[in-house]
């Protein structure tokens, strides 16, 4: 804060500074050409430009006599009998009052509008301010830790592993897939990880289960027969295709380990009768 | 593996399009070539009303491929581009056709530009003729004031020709 | 910290623009040269402050701190570096901050200046000032880019992927030197009112700004408009669109103001007509940047808009132009040169092409604001889109083209319009030629076109007879004609470059919009389709993935259907972005010689005989590459003439003019 304020009355006196300098320079000037001499060699150029674009044949005679006394005229009219130049004795203090007050206004309308002591908060700042207090973080910030050790280690499959699933609880459902896919690429014989990718896909696509979704979900299966998410899904895709024999062998393992009163066992119980119903229609 | 990754790559890119406008498919074009020649000037006319400022034959919106369908069908019919034109009209208002209607209303947006012309440059013809006084050259005294105010001649000026 | 820093910062140019106009006020009221020195320094310190700030703001976007609302809203920290930096002006509030960068810039190097006279020079500054002022108050206190939040969002918001271009990203910059270079324009001339003195000196002040100011501009909305063509993937390059008009419009007073500055600064005259189109033209800047961030007009490339600030856009345009209107019309008669001409001379045409331009920028004007006038008063709603430019505009613009050529041929003060018409023979009958030639040659055979072709070549036929006439081509040794065409000034040559670039453009313009052919087919792996000349063969579709975003990208080969022309390859891709959910198109362009074999890779569908397929459009665009080298060499030619000496001593520390002082 102390650093911010110090920054600020810097830049405030180089200004100052730059002030006082042309107001200096300003009163140099008195000494130098005035108008008057500005006037003249503004004139003198102007006849002489007039000589010589008749010299190039873009002015004839007539036509060069009556500009050149138009010009002539102009310029004998409009001779400055203006004031001169004048500094005064207070000047500098004029001056000065004008940035003391300029720098008020200035510190006056920043208290004002500003957020003095709002520190910066830099992305990878934040990031390791969460990495080294994982805990109470919500999802997005922990997928934003994680986002940052797989930058850093682009081979950890684990970390992508676990990147998904924060991503896919923070709702990035897109980006959740990007990671499990990710991690598969790696480690291909993750169960979990298909059965994960799959959800994720489905969730992008708003709750339907997509070709890509049931062919991860069908992965996940073969290597672990026991994903119990993944069945859930390739059922329900399959009841919904009309394939009873194929949902009931999906589903069967989830209804053996479900409690008798599990609140889900009804559900699926039912949508299994009613497909049974509709199949011996 | 590979085909599985192709997949869902092509999940994702389906998945975004389908949050996006609904794709409409490519154009049917009419079989005749002068009369689908005729549509796509009449595109070029017609205002997609749901975008912002773009004719039916740029945008991509699924209304603006109706309303394009909906043109060939007028023309296949037998319609004139000033009947399909006043049906549009008649349909969704003067907002939909990119040619502001001429009347009264837009009498300044259609000649305006054309008046000012015409009026500012027969103020300016009416002006130079009427400078009928020609200027007087510059007699002895005031030269001579002239060339005491003037020296001296200004040296290091460019020797280069003028355009 | 240094957020914080940047905050302060633009306050304190803000409070230092106030401080540079007071102090010229008070300096010029009583003639005193120290308080005017204080003045410009005033403003220089208030530039230095802004790039401050300005460079803050940047500091924030590449750290991507999502504490400063701004960032939050269009950044991500997946965005490649430049895009993040490009970010902080593709927003208002950060384009804004750029536009008060450059016009207190531009303000510093009025008030380093040196040998204008000095009530000249203290009312600019207070006049440039002011305009800071105005312009500092609505960014600090309005639309200001630093305003934290308290709830830092872990994530920000993405910039649209349309606008992740290299093209885009230096068009504002280009574009905001070309408006805001006319406010120095507007200030001097609003200080030649107070001083009531408009003269071939205060010309001489004008000139290099107005031409500095238009040859960016001319480069900000080529670059704008060669965007559009290859990124938004239907073949077109000015739509009319309403926020186009806005920036052409400044474009259209300024040609006019480069011209007519040209009377002044040779003979004193048409010195109401600089005054006038120097504030025109900056009024013109300011209304632009009034109807794009309003929301008063629907826009495909309007910013993100808040009808309050528009309404007080609204209001500093009114105060600014509005003042300067009546301060113009008070003063006019007392600005009134004495200086003749003929009817028939070259400042006569230069009055014609005023009159033109103006009508011209009318036109625009009319036709972009007509719809809310009417709608605001009657209620009724009307489009006005390309065929009423094309019906009003395009033919005002034919008849000034045709009148162009003998304008650089004719004397001052009196011309001889016989000797001039002779001048151009040659070229006249070469035009005319070539309108025949294209009549015959290209197919289908349109006699407008034809006349295209034909206006385009008179323009460069007629800038080569300019500089044939100067350099005595044909007519003297060529030793005298060589020693003729090295003293040539750079201003002659400028002239040409920059005549001949509208008759190239005219050229690219007319070919391309009327024999352009385009179709449209789904293609399976190994399909072709083909538009004119040439035919296109899809080979393959994979998918790549780039820094944030994933892309299905076809490779095409482009061949002539002839078979003689060298077979090349392009790409194009259908992007998808997660971050936004969007879906933008990379168009293959094949360069070929002049012309531009457009493809377009479409949506994913299927043939009828269930393979996977993708809809290709292809265009041929032919002479399409004259569109854009037209601008191009308008611009150069405008930098070719701002680097005439001439124009040089007058317009920055002048030490010429103390050597002659002090011989």
């Amino acid at each position: 804060m102390t650093i911010f304020w110090i920054l600020t009355a810097i830049l405030t006196a180089l200004a100052g500074l730059l002030i006082l300098t042309g107001a200096r320079r300003g009163a140099a000037r008195l000494a130098a050409p005035d108008d008057a001499e500005t006037d003249r060699l503004s004139g003198a150029r102007e006849l002489a430009e007039l000589d010589r674009m008749k010299a190039r044949g873009l002015l004839d005679e007539a036509a060069w006599t009556t500009a050149r006394a138009e010009a002539g005229r102009r310029l004998l009219a409009a001779r400055r009998a203006e004031g001169q130049l004048a500094v005064g004795p207070r000047d500098g203090l004029w001056v000065l009052g004008g940035v003391g007050v300029t720098a008020a206004l200035a510190l006056g309308l920043y208290m004002v509008f500003g957020a003095a002591g709002y520190g910066d908060q830099p992305y990878q700042k934040r990031v390791a301010e969460w990495a080294a207090n994982p805990q109470g973080l919500d999802p997005s910030q922990v997928a934003a830790v994680l986002t940052e050790v797989v930058r850093k280690e682009p081979d950890d499959a684990l970390a992508l592993s676990m990147l998904g699933a924060a991503r896919f609880e923070a709702g990035d459902t897109v980006g959740a897939a990007s990671a499990f896919r990710r991690s598969l690429t790696l480690k291909p014989d993750n169960a979990q990880n298909w059965a994960r990718l799959g959800e994720s896909l489905v969730r992008a696509n708003e709750g339907r289960i997509g070709p890509d979704a049931e062919a991860a979900f069908v992965e996940a299966v073969k290597l672990d027969p026991n994903q119990l998410g993944a069945r859930y899904f390739l059922g329900e895709a399959a009841l919904a295709r009309g394939e009873l024999a194929r949902g009931e062998a999906m589903w069967a393992p989830i209804l053996a380990v479900l409690a008798p009163n599990d609140p889900r066992r009804p559900e699926l119980e039912k949508l299994l009768a009613d497909a049974r119903a509709k199949a011996q229609k | 593996m590979k085909r599985l990754f192709a997949a869902s790559f092509m999940a994702l890119l389906l998945a975004g399009t389908a949050m996006a406008e609904p794709a409409a498919g490519p154009d049917v074009a009419l079989a005749d070539p002068v009369a689908e020649s005729r549509a796509r000037d009449l595109f070029v006319d017609i205002r997609c009303v749901v975008c912002q400022h773009e004719s039916i034959a740029d945008s991509p919106a699924a209304i603006a491929a109706d309303m394009r369908a909906l043109v060939r069908e007028q023309i296949r019919d037998g319609k004139t581009d000033a009947e399909i034109r006043q049906d549009l009209v008649r349909r969704y208002g003067d907002y939909v056709l990119f040619t502001p209607p001429f009347r009264w209303g837009t009498l300044i947006l259609w000649l305006g530009p054309l008046l000012l012309v015409v009026g500012s440059g027969l103020v300016f013809w009416g002006r130079s003729r009427r400078q009928k006084t020609a200027t007087a050259p510059l007699d002895s005294r005031e030269e001579a004031a002239l060339a005491e105010w003037i020296s001296p001649e200004p040296s290091a000026e460019s020797d280069k020709q003028d355009i | 910290m240094i957020v914080e820093f940047g905050s302060y910062a633009l306050i304190l140019s803000f409070a230092l623009s106030v401080f540079a106009m007071g102090m010229a006020t008070w300096g010029r009221i009583r003639r005193n040269p120290v308080l005017a020195g204080a003045a410009s320094a005033g403003l220089l310190a208030s530039a230095l402050a802004i790039v401050v700030a300005f460079g803050s703001l940047i500091f924030a976007y590449v750290t991507s701190d999502f504490s400063v609302a701004n960032v939050a809203l269009n950044s991500h920290t997946d965005k490649p570096l430049l895009y993040k930096v490009a970010g902080a002006w593709g927003n208002h509030e950060g384009s804004l901050l750029l536009w008060c960068l450059v016009m207190t810039a531009f303000g510093a190097v009025l008030g380093l200046s040196r040998g204008l006279p000095f009530g000249l020079k203290t009312s600019a500054v207070a006049v440039q000032g002011a305009l800071s002022s105005l312009f500092l108050a609505f960014a600090a206190f309005t639309s200001n880019p630093f305003v934290r939040l308290d709830d830092i969002p872990v994530q920000g918001n993405s910039l649209n992927p349309l606008l992740q271009d290299p093209a885009l990203a230096i068009h504002p910059p280009l574009l905001y030197a070309g408006y805001v270079g006319f406010s120095v324009c507007f200030s001097l001339a609003v200080a030649a009112l107070i001083e009531k003195r408009v003269d071939p000196a205060w010309g001489r002040w004008v000139r290099p700004w107005a031409l500095a100011s238009w040859a960016f501009l001319t480069v900000g909305i080529a670059l704008g408009s060669f965007w559009a063509y290859y990124e938004l993937g239907w073949g077109g390059w000015w739509f009319w669109d309403p926020v186009e008009n806005a920036s052409f419009l400044p474009w259209l007073a300024g040609a006019a103001l480069l011209h007519s500055a040209i009377v002044t600064e040779r003979r004193g005259a048409l010195a109401g007509w600089t005054v006038f189109l120097s504030i025109l033209a900056y009024s013109f800047s300011m209304l632009g940047a009034f109807l794009v961030r309003s929301g008063v007009l629907t826009s495909v490339h309007a910013f993100a808009v808040d009808p309050e600030r528009g309404m007080m856009l609204l209001a500093i345009l009114g105060l600014a132009a509005g003042a300067a209107l009546i301060l113009f019309a008070i003063r006019a008669p007392a600005i009134r040169s004495m200086a003749t001409f003929a009817p028939v001379s070259r400042e006569g045409m230069l009055v014609l092409n005023n009159l033109f331009l103006t009508a011209a920028a009318a036109t625009v004007l009319l036709g972009t604001l007509y719809p809310l006038l009417l709608e605001a008063t009657t209620g009724a709603t009307i489009s006005v889109g390309p065929p009423y430019f094309n019906a009003v505009f395009t033919p005002l613009m034919a008849v000034a083209c045709i009148l162009l050529p003998a304008g650089p041929l004719l004397a001052w003060k009196r011309g001889d319009a016989k000797g001039a018409v002779q001048r151009l023979r040659l070229a006249l009958v070469l035009a005319v030629a070539g309108a025949g030639l294209a009549f015959l040659l290209f197919d289908p055979k349109k006699a407008l076109a034809a006349s295209g072709v034909g206006l385009g070549l008179w323009l460069v036929f007629g800038a080569i007879a300019e500089v044939a006439e100067r350099t005595k081509l044909a007519r003297a040794p060529f030793a005298e004609t060589l020693r003729r065409a090295r003293n040539l000034p750079l201003g002659a040559w400028g002239m040409a470059l920059a005549h001949a670039g509208v008759g190239i453009f005219i050229l690219g313009a007319v070919v391309e919009t009327t024999f352009k052919v385009e179709s449209a087919r789904a293609l399976p792996i190994g399909g072709e389709i083909s538009a004119g000349p040439w035919k296109v063969q899809l080979k393959d579709v994979k998918i790549i993935e780039g820094p944030n975003y994933l892309a299905e990208q076809g490779r095409l080969a482009v061949v002539d259907v002839a078979g003689q022309k060298r077979e090349r390859e392009t790409t194009s891709e259908r992007r998808f972005f997660p971050a936004g959910g969007q879906t933008t198109t990379e168009v293959g362009l094949d360069f070929r010689g002049l012309d531009d074999v457009y493809v377009v890779m479409g949506e994913r569908t299927a043939t009828d005989a269930g393979e996977p397929a993708w809809v290709v459009r292809l265009y041929w665009n032919p002479w399409a590459r004259l569109i854009f080298i037209g601008p191009a060499l308008m611009a150069l030619g405008g930098l070719v003439s701002l680097l005439d000496r001439r124009l040089r001593v007058g317009a920055g520390p002048g030490t010429r003019r103390r050597k002659e002082a002090k011989a």
